[in-house]
């Protein structure tokens, strides 16, 4: 093993072994030709669970839901940043297995809200509640823990200003009609030329 | 085919250059991929699956970039590897294994080997400890008779039975014992939606008799429906599991016979 890449195999002197196996066992699941193992139990548990895995994720994808959808973008955005409440909030949390909670579940994709942390703007969290209406979408947003700095969202299609909104009177809201495939993208903006991209959906 | 999916993705992201669209187009793929696998994984919570995901996040451009082809491993058997390498993690970290069985747990041959840490085959308290009983008694049994009861009864089976199995029949008993797996955890969920059915007409006929505190007629069908609830069902059909014991279905049947024998022995042996 002492001749493998550092990466490829990492501090495990039996993943490379695995691979093929889990590799021979794989194939030989599809076309019923035997497949050598060796006598291990632990090693044969081990491809018993990697095959479970690997089954797993070979499941055909599920339809992105409006929930998962937006759930996936904001969990991009927010990568480590997390933040359990107001109370416990720290100009910028980061934490190894962050939360990011969303008050919609499976199939009730009418409406879902998302609080997030933007790496580029340290210390406020952003409040989205989007809600999907017969025409179109309405998207509700409030900026806490950072007052004074960002004062504004504002609303894009590509290069183009759509709309904007100021956070003056406690939130922005937007309101967007359904136009397959066009993508907008919302920005934070503020004093001192502040403008950062907050969030990009694809409607 | 999934196989041919993934080695496609990897192809495309050793093209394409970081921030571009098209490297972009590869992600939102590998991170969807991700993401299900995650949902998947933890059925119990969305939030779980949002930790995981976001645990895995970035880690997966190393994924791509550890990728050696000379290795002759399939691109998609790589990243399940690695996937579940992380998933172990995650576990082993945020549970402490509380919730989740590990591999790690089946080292010593006797932990079950299930489809899923999280699958179905849940009985009923009543059961279990039935379950658990006859459970104990079929482990003083010879091997290959152990084996039949189990695969008859629905007991997953463990590691060191799952290997004599694979001695004897090969690598095809990976493919059988799961479809069996499979099969039983569907099959035992529809009779139990069944029996719960069975269940709330005997409790409706039950209540409707005690308001109108007659004799009705209602007394047979009640005493009915109590036999089928209580009715043993085969589960899982002989020919499944001839077909994973590697014998024909007559001599199962032979086979089954003395098991229970010697299993009414051991039970009769035990309560005296």
């Amino acid at each position: 093993m002492s001749d493998l890449d550092k990466g490829m195999i990492n501090n495990q002197p039996n993943e490379l072994e695995l691979m093929r196996l889990l590799q021979s066992v794989w194939t030989a699941k599809k076309t019923d030709k035997a497949v050598e193992i060796p006598d291990d139990e632990s090693l044969l548990a081990e491809i018993w669970d990697s095959l479970d895995h690997a089954e797993t994720l070979a499941e055909p994808l599920p339809d992105k839901n409006f929930t998962e959808s937006i759930k996936l973008i904001v969990s991009q955005i927010a990568k480590g940043f997390a933040f359990e409440n107001l109370g416990n909030l720290v100009p910028l949390a980061i934490t190894p297995f962050p939360a990011l909670r969303s008050d919609a579940k499976d199939n009730l994709i009418t409406s879902a809200s998302f609080r997030f942390a933007q790496k580029n703007l340290p210390g406020a969290i952003f409040y989205l509640a989007v809600k999907a209406e017969t025409e179109g979408l309405t998207f509700s947003w409030q900026v806490a823990g950072n007052p004074g700095r960002v004062t504004r969202i504002s609303m894009y299609s590509g290069s183009r200003l759509l709309e904007m909104q100021s956070l003056v009177g406690g939130s922005a809201d937007f309101f967007d009609y359904k136009e397959s495939g066009r993508k907008v993208s919302f920005f934070a903006e503020g004093q001192k030329n502040l403008k950062i991209p907050v969030l990009t959906i694809e409607l | 085919m999934i196989e041919t999916e993934f080695q496609a993705l990897y192809e495309g992201w050793s093209k394409t250059q970081p921030d571009t669209p098209e490297r972009n187009a590869i992600w939102e793929k590998v991170h969807y991929y991700v993401y299900s696998y995650a949902k998947k994984r933890f059925k119990a919570s969305d939030d779980d699956a949002a930790d995981f995901y976001l645990y895995v996040y970035s880690r997966i451009e190393s994924i791509f970039s550890n990728y050696k082809p000379e290795y002759q491993i399939l691109f998609f058997i790589f990243f399940s590897v690695k996937l579940r390498g992380m998933y172990l993690n995650f576990v082993d970290a945020v549970s402490r294994k509380n919730e989740y069985v590990l591999f790690r747990t089946f080292v010593d041959g006797e932990q079950d080997l299930l489809i899923s840490p999280l699958s179905a085959l849940e009985p009923s308290s009543h059961e279990r400890e039935q379950r658990e009983k006859l459970y104990a008694v079929l482990q003083q049994l010879p091997i290959f008779d152990e084996i039949t009861l189990r695969m008859a009864f629905g007991f997953p089976l463990a590691v060191r039975h799952f290997r004599m199995l694979l001695k004897k029949n090969g690598a095809s008993i990976f493919k059988d014992y799961r479809e069996y797996l499979k099969f039983y955890c569907r099959k035992s969920e529809v009779e139990r939606t069944k029996r719960n059915k069975i269940m709330e007409r005997i409790n409706m006929l039950t209540i409707r008799k005690l308001r109108n505190a007659d004799h009705s007629p209602q007394d047979a069908t009640i005493q009915e429906l109590i036999q089928q609830y209580h009715k043993p069902k085969r589960v899982v059909s002989h020919n499944v599991i001839s077909r994973i014991l590697g014998i024909r279905k007559n001599s199962l049947s032979i086979r089954l016979k003395k098991a229970i024998d010697s299993l009414r022995k051991k039970l009769q042996t035990q309560e005296v």
